[in-house]
C-alpha cells in the first residue's frame, strides 16, 4: 500500500470519528447550524480526499452525503432521526471500505449493491425533504423520470437563482453588460420558452416520459458499465423487453429456479443480478433465502416474456424500452459542465471517427468534472465504448453518436447533426435564447473550466498572436492560454476591497513568472512597460496587453458574469444585495474613468469600511482584530505532532526495557570489580557511572512510555454511538455520561479495555437499565443513565461503570452458584450480597441461558474478567437490587516493565509483582498465632492470614529465621483478600521485562513469567493468585 | 531553492500535492487551516500557496483575503477544491486566488502550472 493511501485510511478513519461525533451532537445541540456547518466541512473533506484514488463506491456515498449535508445545513429544520440512521449508515460503509483498503493492500472489495442502496436512501430524504420545500414553488414537474434522483435539488438551486435573477431586474440598467443580463433573465421570465424546452426533452425521451416509471428506476439503478454492455448486447435491436425479476425470498422451497427461468428467458440478451443484502453480513445470511433481484432483457415481445413466467407473473415487470435508453445518464445536471466549442469539437471528432481525438478531448473535459455528473456519465461511457476490446466499428459508432445525443441534451445545446449515422430521434432545433444565452454564459465560462475553446480559435489568430506564435510545447501553450484569461479576468474585477491591490500585484506576479519561466524575453520586455503603467493605476493597459497575448478572447461578457456571480457571492461577503445595483452603475463609471481610486462609495468597500475612506487601507484593524485569534489558536500546536508507526515505538519501548535490564548489570560488576579484584576505587566510580545511566534511562524509559500513553477517549469515544445504537435497538432511553476522557495509560492496556468495556456497556443496556415504563413505574426517571468514568489512582487506572437500572439479586445469583455445584451451602450462607454478587465473575459461571433466566448481567462477565487479569487488572462488581450496577476496573498504567519485590525462599530468588506487594514487615515468631489451622497474626489491629512460600510451592526446607527470630512477611493484595507471606528474606525491588512462559513451561500456572535480571540469571515471577 | 505553501485541513491531500512538489524539488511547508496559513505565510517567504476552500477556523477565501492586503506577500496562488460550480471560481478569483483547480487534480496538469507560476528555474 502506498504512502499516501495509508495516510488516507487513516485520516478517514479520524474524519469518521469526528463525523460520528457531530452527528451525535446535532441530536442534542441547539445550535444545530454551527453543528450542521461543521459536519458538511467534515464530510466534504472527507469526499475530496476520496477524488484522489479510484473508489467510485465510495465517492458516491460520500457525495451523497456531502448533498444531504449542504441541504440540511441550509435548513436545519429538515435534521432528524432517520437522517442520523442513513449517514450512521453511510459512514459504516466508509469505514468498512477502509477496512477492506486495508486488507486488501488497496484494492478493496466493494459493495456496489450497497454504495447504491446508501445513496439512493440519502438522495431519497433529500429529495422527499426538498418535495416538502419545495411545495410552494411553483416549479413545473414535467422533468424527465431519469433524473429523479438529482432533480430535486436542482429544481431548488434554479427557483432560487430565478429568485436573484427577479430581484435584478428591477433595478434600472443601462450599460451594455444589462442587456445580455436580460436576455438571462428572461429564461426565467418566459414561461412559454421554458415549457417549449422542457417539451423538447420530453420528446426527445418519450420512452421515459409515457409512464412506467418503477421500472425507469430498477433500470436506472443497473450500473453504468453493466447498462453498456447491455446496450452493445442488444445492438442490432430497437426496441428490447426490459424485465425485473424478484422472486419469493422463499421461492426455493416452492421449486422454483430465478436464475435458470431468467437464462431460459426467451431471446434474453442481457442479464444482471441485483443483491440488495449489502449490509447484512455474511454469517447473518441465510441461504436458503433468495433475495437477489434479477434484471434482464430480451429481444422477445411482452407476451412471450410474460407467458414465459406464466407462474409466477406477480413477480415480474415487464416493459418494452428503446436500446438507446440503456445509454441515458443519470446523475447531476449541470448544464454549464462543458463548453459550447468543446462539444462541438468532441461531436465532430466523433462523426470523424477520429477516436484518439475523441478520447483525448474526453479526458481533459472529465479531468475537470465532477465525476457524478450526468455529463461526467456519458463522458465515461464514450471512453468506455472507445476501449471496450472487439466492438464493431458500427456499433461503436451508433453508440458514440447516441452518447453524443445524451450529451448535448444534458448541456441543453443545441443537438449536432450527426450526418452518416441516423440519430435514433433527431431532436428539433433549439434556437429560443434562452438556451442560447445560457449556451454563451457557458462558452465563457469554460475559459477557467476548460482552455479548449482556446485552441479553437488558434487557427485564424496565430499570425498575429505572439503567445501562439512563440514555439511553445502544446502543454505550456495550453496553460498560458488558461492562466492568462484567469489573469484577465481578476483583473477586470473592480471593486475597492482592501485586497483589490494585493489582487492586481499577484496578477503581476504570476505574469511576471509565466514569462520569466519560458523564457520570453520580447514579451517580458513588453510586460514590464505595461506593469509599470499598472501599478501608476492604468489596469486597463495590462488587461489590453494580457488580450494581444492570448490566441483567443472570450465575448465581452466578463464583467456581467462576474457580476451576476459577485451578487451571489455577496451574501456572504456583505449582506447588503439590496444596494448592488447602484453599486453596479457605480462600477461602470468607475471603467469609463479607468480610475482606480474613485472617492465615491462603493457599497462593497461601504460596508467593510467607513463609505469616506475607501480608497485608504481602512480595513487594517479587521487585520488586526484577526491576529490575536490566530495567536491563541491550538491549531499550531496540533499540527506540530508526528504520527508514527506503532512498531516503531514497540521497538523502542523494547530497547530501553532492554537498556533497564542490562544497566542493572552495572552493580553486580561494581560488587565483583570489589571483591574479586580488590578494586574499590574502581567499583566506586562504576557505581558512580550507574547512578548516572540509571537516572538517564528511567528517564528516557518514562518518556517513552508517556509516547505510548494514550487517552481514554480512544475508546470511549466509540460509546456514544454505541449507547446509542442498543437503545435504539431495545427502545429504551439511556443518557451516557463519559468522565475523565483524558486519563491516560498505555496504548496496550487502553486497547485491551475496548472490547470488554463494549461487553459491560451492552450488558448495562440490555440487563441492567430497564424499559422506561418500568422505570417509571419504580419511581425513577425514564431515562436511564449510564456513567463511565476513567481516573488514575497513583500508577493505576480506575475505570467505573455505573448504572442505575435494576441491579442484581445476590440470592438469585447465590442459588444459580450453588445448583452449579460452584458454592457448597455452607458458603451460601456465609456469603455477603456483595461477595455473592461478585460470583458472576468466576469462569463458568454465566451461561447465555442461565443469564436471561436471571435477568441480570452475566453474559460472559468472566471473559471480561480475564480479558482485564491478562493485563493485570483487577475488578469488582457491586450491585444495589433495584438502584443499580456499578463495575469498577483497576488497570496498571503500563505493562511492558514491571516492577518486582525480589523475595528469597529456599535459596531461591523469585519475584512478586509490586502493584500486589502492600508492605513487607518483619514478624517476631511470637507473633504468630494459629487459628482455625491457619496461620495468622495482627497487623495494624488486622488479622491477616499467613502461608509460608516454601508449603505452598512445595519446597521441603522450613521458613527461616533471622537473628531476631523473626519471619520476613510480604503482605500482599491477592484479588480482594489481603494475605501475610512467609519468605526467607527480601531483596529489593526491581523492574524487569516479564516475559511469557513459554513451550512446556506454559502450562505451569504457578508461575506468570520469567526476566533477565541484572547478574544474567533467571527470576521466576510468581502468579500469587493461581500460588494461593 | 523554491518554497511553496500548501493549506488544506485534509492530510491525504496535503501529503499528495507535497509528494507531487517534493518531486518536482519545491520544498514544501503546509498548514491545516487559514489562520496557521497566514502566520506561516507572514513569517516566511513563500513563491507559491497552494490553498483548499473548506476548511474549519478560517476558509481559503478569506485566507487569501487577508493574505492580500500584505504588500509583501504576492505571490501566485492556486485555490483547490471540489467545488465545480462558477460561483466559487469567481469567488476564488475575487479573494486573490489566480488559478482555480477542481479536485481531483492530475498532476501533469497541475505542475505544469506550478512551474508556470513559479518563474525562473532556479539553479
Amino acid at each position: 500500500m502506498t504512502p499516501l493511501l495509508e495516510q488516507f485510511i487513516s485520516e478517514t478513519r479520524d474524519l469518521l470519528q469526528g463525523i460520528s461525533e457531530q452527528l451525535l451532537e446535532v441530536e442534542k445541540s441547539d445550535d444545530k447550524k454551527t453543528t450542521l456547518d461543521e459536519l458538511f466541512r467534515v464530510v466534504h473533506t472527507l469526499k475530496g480526499n476520496t477524488g484522489l484514488f479510484e473508489f467510485p463506491d465510495l465517492t458516491r456515498v460520500l457525495h451523497a452525503g456531502e448533498d444531504v449535508m449542504s441541504e440540511a445545513r441550509e435548513n436545519p429544520a429538515l435534521w432528524d432521526q432517520a437522517l442520523t440512521d442513513y449517514l450512521f449508515d453511510a459512514m459504516d460503509f466508509v469505514a468498512q471500505f477502509c477496512d477492506s483498503i486495508e486488507e486488501t493492500d488497496g484494492n478493496p472489495v466493494s459493495d456496489s449493491a450497497l454504495a447504491n442502496t446508501l445513496a439512493a436512501n440519502l438522495r431519497a430524504y433529500l429529495e422527499s425533504s426538498s418535495q416538502e420545500t419545495d411545495a410552494a414553488a411553483s416549479e413545473p414537474e414535467d422533468k424527465p423520470a431519469t433524473k429523479k434522483a438529482a432533480s430535486k435539488t436542482t429544481a431548488k438551486k434554479t427557483t432560487a437563482k430565478k429568485k436573484t435573477a427577479a430581484k435584478k431586474t428591477t433595478t434600472p440598467k443601462a450599460t451594455e453588460k444589462k442587456t445580455t443580463e436580460k436576455k438571462t433573465t428572461s429564461t426565467t421570465k418566459k414561461a412559454p420558452a421554458k415549457r417549449k424546452t422542457t417539451r423538447k426533452k420530453a420528446a426527445k425521451r418519450p420512452e421515459l416520459a409515457t409512464g412506467l416509471q418503477p421500472l425507469d428506476e430498477a433500470l436506472f439503478s443497473v450500473d453504468r458499465a453493466a447498462r453498456l454492455s447491455a446496450w452493445l448486447q442488444c445492438a442490432g435491436h430497437e426496441e428490447v423487453v426490459f424485465v425485473e425479476y424478484t422472486p419469493l425470498t422463499e421461492c426455493f422451497f416452492q421449486g422454483d429456479d430465478p436464475l435458470h427461468s431468467a437464462m431460459s428467458t426467451p431471446g434474453a440478451i442481457w442479464g444482471d443480478l441485483d443483491c440488495p443484502c449489502g449490509e447484512t453480513a455474511l454469517a447473518d445470511l441465510d441461504p436458503y433465502q433468495c433475495v437477489t433481484k434479477l434484471h434482464f432483457i430480451s429481444s422477445a415481445s411482452i407476451e412471450e416474456v410474460e407467458e414465459h413466467f406464466r407462474y409466477v407473473p406477480d413477480q415480474i415487470k415487464v416493459q418494452d424500452i428503446s436500446v438507446s435508453t440503456l445509454l441515458a445518464p443519470l446523475g447531476e445536471e449541470q448544464n454549464d459542465a462543458l463548453a459550447e466549442e468543446a462539444l462541438t469539437a468532441l461531436c465532430q471528432a466523433i462523426e470523424a471517427r477520429d477516436h484518439a481525438a475523441v478520447e483525448r478531448d474526453i479526458d481533459a473535459a472529465l479531468s475537470l468534472m465532477n465525476v457524478d455528473l450526468a455529463v461526467a456519465n456519458v463522458l465515461t461511457d464514450m471512453k468506455r465504448l472507445l476501449t471496450h476490446a472487439g466492438i464493431d466499428s458500427a456499433i461503436q459508432q451508433i453508440g458514440l453518436v447516441t452518447l453524443a445525443h445524451y450529451l448535448c441534451y444534458e448541456l441543453h445545446a443545441e443537438p449536432f447533426a450527426f450526418t452518416e449515422v441516423a440519430a435514433p430521434e433527431a431532436p428539433e432545433g433549439v434556437s429560443d435564447d434562452a438556451v442560447s444565452g445560457e449556451a454563451e454564459q457557458s462558452a465563457d465560462q469554460s475559459s477557467n473550466s476548460d482552455s479548449d475553446d482556446g485552441r479553437e480559435n488558434t487557427d485564424d489568430a496565430s499570425d498575429e498572436q505572439p503567445l501562439a506564435a512563440a514555439g511553445l510545447e502544446e502543454d505550456d501553450l495550453e496553460a498560458m492560454e488558461h492562466i492568462l484569461q484567469v489573469q484577465r479576468r481578476i483583473l477586470r474585477m473592480d471593486s475597492d476591497d482592501p485586497w483589490a491591490s494585493g489582487r492586481v500585484d499577484a496578477v503581476i506576479n504570476v505574469l511576471i513568472n509565466c514569462y520569466d519561466n519560458l523564457e520570453l524575453a520580447d514579451a517580458r520586455q513588453q510586460l514590464d512597460v505595461v506593469i509599470e503603467s499598472a501599478r501608476s493605476g492604468d489596469i486597463e493597459s495590462l488587461v489590453e496587453w494580457i488580450e494581444g497575448q492570448l490566441s483567443y478572447v472570450p465575448p465581452d461578457l466578463d464583467v456581467s458574469v462576474a457580476d451576476d456571480d459577485d451578487e451571489d457571492v455577496d451574501h456572504d461577503l456583505d449582506d447588503d444585495v439590496d444596494e448592488d445595483g447602484s453599486s453596479e452603475e457605480l462600477e461602470s463609471e468607475q471603467k469609463s474613468n479607468q480610475e482606480n481610486a474613485p472617492a465615491s462609495s462603493d457599497t462593497k468597500a461601504a460596508t467593510s469600511a467607513p463609505a469616506s475612506s475607501v480608497s485608504k487601507p481602512a480595513t487594517k484593524p479587521t487585520t488586526t482584530a484577526k491576529e490575536p485569534e490566530s495567536k491563541s489558536t491550538p491549531s499550531i500546536t496540533a499540527s506540530r505532532s508526528v504520527k508514527v508507526d506503532q512498531e516503531k515505538i514497540d521497538r523502542l519501548m523494547n530497547l530501553i526495557g532492554e537498556m533497564i535490564v542490562a544497566k542493572n548489570a552495572l552493580p553486580f560488576l561494581a560488587k565483583r570489580a570489589e571483591e574479586q579484584h580488590g578494586l574499590r576505587e574502581m567499583a566506586r566510580e562504576i557505581k558512580e557511572q550507574y547512578a548516572v545511566v540509571n537516572r538517564i534511562a528511567e528517564e528516557m524509559q518514562d518518556s517513552i512510555m508517556q509516547i505510548r500513553m494514550m487517552p481514554f477517549s480512544f475508546i470511549s469515544m466509540r460509546f456514544p454511538r454505541l449507547v446509542r445504537d442498543i437503545s435504539r435497538r431495545l427502545e429504551k432511553d439511556v443518557q451516557l455520561i463519559i468522565e475523565g476522557e483524558d486519563t491516560e495509560a498505555d496504548k496496550n492496556i487502553i486497547e485491551s479495555l475496548a472490547e470488554p468495556l463494549i461487553h459491560i456497556v451492552r450488558n448495562s443496556l440490555d440487563h441492567g437499565i430497564e424499559m422506561p415504563a418500568v422505570r417509571e413505574k419504580a419511581g425513577k426517571p425514564a431515562a436511564g443513565t449510564l456513567t463511565i468514568r476513567a481516573s488514575q489512582e497513583a500508577d493505576r487506572v480506575m475505570i467505573e461503570i455505573n448504572d442505575d437500572g435494576k441491579g442484581i439479586d445476590p440470592e438469585v445469583i447465590k442459588a444459580k452458584a450453588l445448583e452449579k455445584g460452584l458454592i457448597d451451602e455452607a458458603t451460601q450462607q456465609r456469603l455477603t450480597d456483595r461477595e455473592a454478587v461478585n460470583l458472576v465473575l468466576l469462569p463458568g459461571f454465566s451461561t447465555a441461558e442461565e443469564v436471561s433466566d436471571l435477568s441480570g448481567r452475566g453474559v460472559g462477565m468472566d471473559a471480561v474478567r480475564s480479558a482485564v487479569e491478562k493485563v493485570n487488572g483487577t475488578m469488582a462488581l457491586d450491585s444495589e437490587t433495584g438502584k443499580g450496577t456499578r463495575i469498577r476496573i483497576s488497570l496498571p498504567m503500563s505493562i511492558a516493565v514491571t516492577r518486582v519485590m525480589i523475595v528469597e525462599s529456599d535459596k531461591q530468588l523469585m519475584g512478586i509483582p509490586m502493584d500486589q506487594v502492600l508492605e513487607t514487615v518483619r514478624v517476631p515468631r511470637s507473633e504468630i498465632y494459629t487459628v482455625k489451622h491457619v496461620q495468622t497474626t495482627v497487623l495494624r489491629d488486622r488479622i491477616v492470614p499467613l502461608k509460608s512460600l516454601n508449603q505452598l510451592l512445595a519446597l521441603p526446607s522450613p521458613q527461616t529465621i533471622n537473628e531476631e527470630d523473626e519471619h520476613a512477611v510480604l503482605v500482599a493484595r491477592v484479588g480482594n483478600d489481603v494475605i501475610g507471606l512467609i519468605v526467607d528474606d527480601f531483596r529489593g525491588s526491581v523492574d524487569i521485562i516479564q516475559k511469557p512462559m513459554s513451550g512446556v513451561l506454559s502450562g505451569i500456572q504457578a508461575y506468570s513469567g520469567a526476566a533477565l535480571i541484572g547478574d544474567g540469571s533467571v527470576l521466576m515471577v510468581l502468579n500469587l493468585k493461581e500460588v494461593l | 531553492m523554491k518554497h511553496v505553501l500548501i493549506v488544506d485541513d485534509a492530510s491525504t491531500v496535503r501529503m499528495y500535492h507535497r509528494n507531487l512538489l517534493e518531486a518536482a524539488g519545491y520544498t514544501v511547508d503546509e498548514a491545516v487551516n487559514g489562520i496557521e496559513a497566514l502566520e506561516k505565510a507572514l513569517e516566511g517567504q513563500f513563491d507559491l500557496y497552494i490553498v483548499d476552500i473548506n476548511m474549519p477556523k478560517m476558509d481559503g477565501y478569506e485566507f487569501l483575503q487577508q493574505l492580500r492586503r500584505e504588500p509583501m506577500h504576492q505571490a501566485p496562488a492556486i485555490m483547490v477544491s471540489t467545488e465545480a460550480a462558477e460561483l466559487d471560481h469567481t469567488k476564488a478569483f475575487y479573494s486573490g486566488a489566480n488559478l482555480y483547480m477542481v479536485k481531483p487534480i492530475k498532476p501533469l496538469q497541475m505542475m505544469t502550472y506550478v512551474r508556470l507560476l513559479m518563474g525562473e528555474e532556479s539553479a
